[in-house]
């Protein structure tokens, strides 16, 4: 049966096969084989292609079968089926219905992974990837540790928390080079203070700085998600680069994975006003030697440079508690976790109470008695 | 000069005929406070004050003195002639044999019109409810009103700060730096600054709750070349002098005593 679905599947028992960060090959679910990436492109490269071709296909089937339906007043309005498409696993032959934009997925029946090659052709291609370095247990140990010393945590959060979800998630993403000349003019000034007589003198010598420069910067990531929060996808930076590889589909399995849905000129501007930002604190640590320095005046000129697309890994992990849903990230290569707790208001009064009370007892008695 | 000369004269013979049956004692026997005349805590050398202000200031200096055994009293020249102000109230102080038992204790107030100079002169016992800064506080209350020639309101003020100075020193806790601070101002500074140390550990504790917080730059992605200037230009415009009064610090407290036992607050009015 044609599918637009790729599995990976064990060249020797057909189990399903995962990638696994920590040796960053491909492991067998059931035989326990191990197998390179590169060694796994190469037999599925064929079977990748294929299945683009098929979900061509199906796509057109589904648009007639949708058509008939829509004849027969049964089918799915347009506003239901919007973002959203449907892929059969070539495990087990189920109907995964899936966002638009997911690339990875599992399928919901029998569990094996499952790669949508189609949604990397073409223009839709990661050039890089990080693979996962760190697994779910390292997520799992990374959250219950960044519970840890958090004073204001409410005690039934954390004793009765149970992650409800965890997810590895590869997020696209553009890296942007760009440069970044800037234009600013400070005040500054330097003072001298002596004493004569009852009168303490100031003298302050003032100048007028001016600073023009250039500068580079490569490859700064911005989320190319509209699913993923992006402070989350800021804050669980940096990636270390030097572990990018090209993309192959092999790295997926095991994983989700979605394609890109913000383009390169929507993400521009997070990209320019962090770089305009960067350029205007690097500008002003070159004013140096004086006592006091303000900004009068500052302008920058952004030149985009090469954007590319990649896939980074993230663990998602997801709780819920009080009615609530609280949504950590963790950066599946570097383990950085972060993630908005809630604040137990007892537990906050306890402290402010505990703080200021024997303070003001300290200074009130010092004040009155002494 | 020689009127100057003069003017101290008829001031130290109208003195004399005041303080002379305390001197007459204190010639024979250690000053006895007890047979001090109560007019001789004024002596108004300057005719500043009419004879029942004179005697009104007069009664309750007596007072004072024989409730807390310090002698307080009220000098004032036309002229000092020649002599510094404190100079001229330890001459006075010494010629006379003034102050209470045998420790001399008082407090004099002395004051010449001619150049309108003040001191204020502690001796004894006077020395621990008058400090410094006691002296410093005391002279700034009474300065407003001779500064506007209320010479009444400004003795009145005096002796209240004797009063005051007095009843303090008998409980133990003579007026020194730190006894004017305002309650309120302790109060303030008791429950304000807990309150803000207290809601800033909190706010850093509060902070760690939250980490998903926007990138606003970009600094560790900056190329190998850094910033490159192409213009670096830093112009002299201008110097400019401000100057600020430093206030005398008066953070030790206590009293300063010269070697005749005696402690001075000299000024002009």
């Amino acid at each position: 049966m044609a599918t637009g679905v790729t599995t990976y599947q064990c060249p020797a028992c057909t189990g399903p096969l995962h990638f696994v960060g920590e040796s960053g090959k491909l492991e067998c679910d059931y035989c326990g084989t191990t197998y390179d990436v590169a060694e796994i492109e190469k037999i599925y490269r064929e079977k990748e292609a294929a299945s683009a071709a098929a979900q061509a296909a199906v796509d057109a089937a589904h648009d007639r079968e949708s058509a008939a339906a829509e004849q027969m007043g049964v089918s799915w309005d347009a506003q239901e089926t919007a973002g959203m498409k449907t892929y059969n696993c070539p495990s087990c032959g189920a109907e995964m219905i899936c966002d638009a934009s997911t690339a990875a997925s599992s399928c919901p029946y029998c569990g094996n992974p499952a790669i949508v090659p189609g949604q990397f052709t073409g223009g839709l291609r990661p050039e890089l990837v990080i693979p996962f370095k760190l697994d779910k247990q390292a997520a799992v140990d990374a959250l219950k540790k960044y519970y840890q010393g958090k004073k204001f945590l409410p005690k039934a959060f954390r004793e009765q928390n149970h992650i409800e979800e965890i997810q590895g998630v590869y997020v696209p993403f553009w890296l942007c080079d760009c440069q970044v000349d800037g234009t600013a003019t400070y005040h500054a000034s330097n003072s001298r203070t002596w004493q004569e007589g009852d009168y303490e003198i100031t003298e302050t010598d003032h100048y007028e700085v001016d600073r023009s420069g250039r500068i580079g910067f490569e490859r700064i990531p911005v989320d190319a998600s509209t699913k993923m929060p992006d402070a989350h996808m800021d804050a669980i930076e940096p990636y270390d680069y030097s572990a990018l590889k090209p993309f192959s589909t092999a790295y997926l399995p095991g994983f989700l994975a979605d394609r890109y849905d913000v383009n390169q000129q929507d993400s521009l501007p997070r990209i320019q006003k962090r770089a305009e930002n960067s350029a205007a604190i690097e500008l002003r640590n070159t004013v140096k030697g004086y006592g006091s320095v303000h900004a009068q005046s500052q302008s920058f000129q952004f030149h985009r440079g090469d954007m590319k697309y990649a896939l980074m890994p993230v663990w998602m992990l997801s709780t819920k508690w009080n009615g609530q849903n609280f949504l950590f990230a963790m950066n599946g290569q570097t383990g950085k976790l972060i993630g908005d707790l809630p604040v137990d208001k007892g537990k906050y009064f306890a402290w402010f109470a505990g703080i200021a009370v024997p303070l003001m007892a300290l200074i009130l008695g010092f004040w009155f008695l002494l | 000069m020689k009127k100057q000369i003069f003017g101290l004269c008829a001031a130290l013979c109208l003195l004399w005929t005041l303080l002379c049956p305390a001197v007459a004692k204190a010639e024979q026997a250690p000053f006895d406070a007890a047979k001090i005349p109560f007019y001789t805590m004024v002596s108004d050398g300057a005719d500043l004050l009419t004879d029942a202000e004179e005697e009104k200031l007069s009664a309750r200096a007596w007072e004072l003195t024989q409730e807390y055994q310090c002698a307080v009293y009220i000098v004032t020249f036309l002229s000092l002639g020649d002599m510094e102000p404190w100079e001229a109230t330890a001459y006075i102080f010494e010629e006379y044999g003034m102050g209470y038992g045998e420790d001399q204790s008082c407090i004099i107030l002395m004051f010449s019109t001619e150049y309108r100079d003040y001191d204020i002169m502690a001796h004894g016992y006077g020395n621990i409810a008058f400090t410094d800064y006691g002296k410093e506080k005391m002279a700034e209350a009474f300065l407003d009103e001779f500064g506007e020639d209320d010479w009444y309101g400004g003795f009145t003020e005096y002796l209240d700060c004797c009063e005051r100075y007095l009843n303090l020193a008998a409980e133990g806790t003579p007026f020194d730096v730190g006894s004017d601070r305002s309650p309120l101002v302790g109060i303030a500074v008791g429950v304000l600054v807990p309150l803000l140390i207290a809601f800033l550990i909190c706010s850093y504790f509060k902070a760690q709750m939250k980490t998903a917080n926007m990138q606003e730059a970009a600094q560790v992605y900056i190329d190998g070349q850094g910033l490159m200037l192409t213009r670096q230009n830093d112009r002299f415009v201008h110097t400019t002098r401000s100057e600020r009064y430093i206030a005398p610090k008066q953070e030790s407290g206590g009293t300063s005593v010269d070697s005749s036992g005696s402690s001075h607050e000299s000024g002009k009015f």
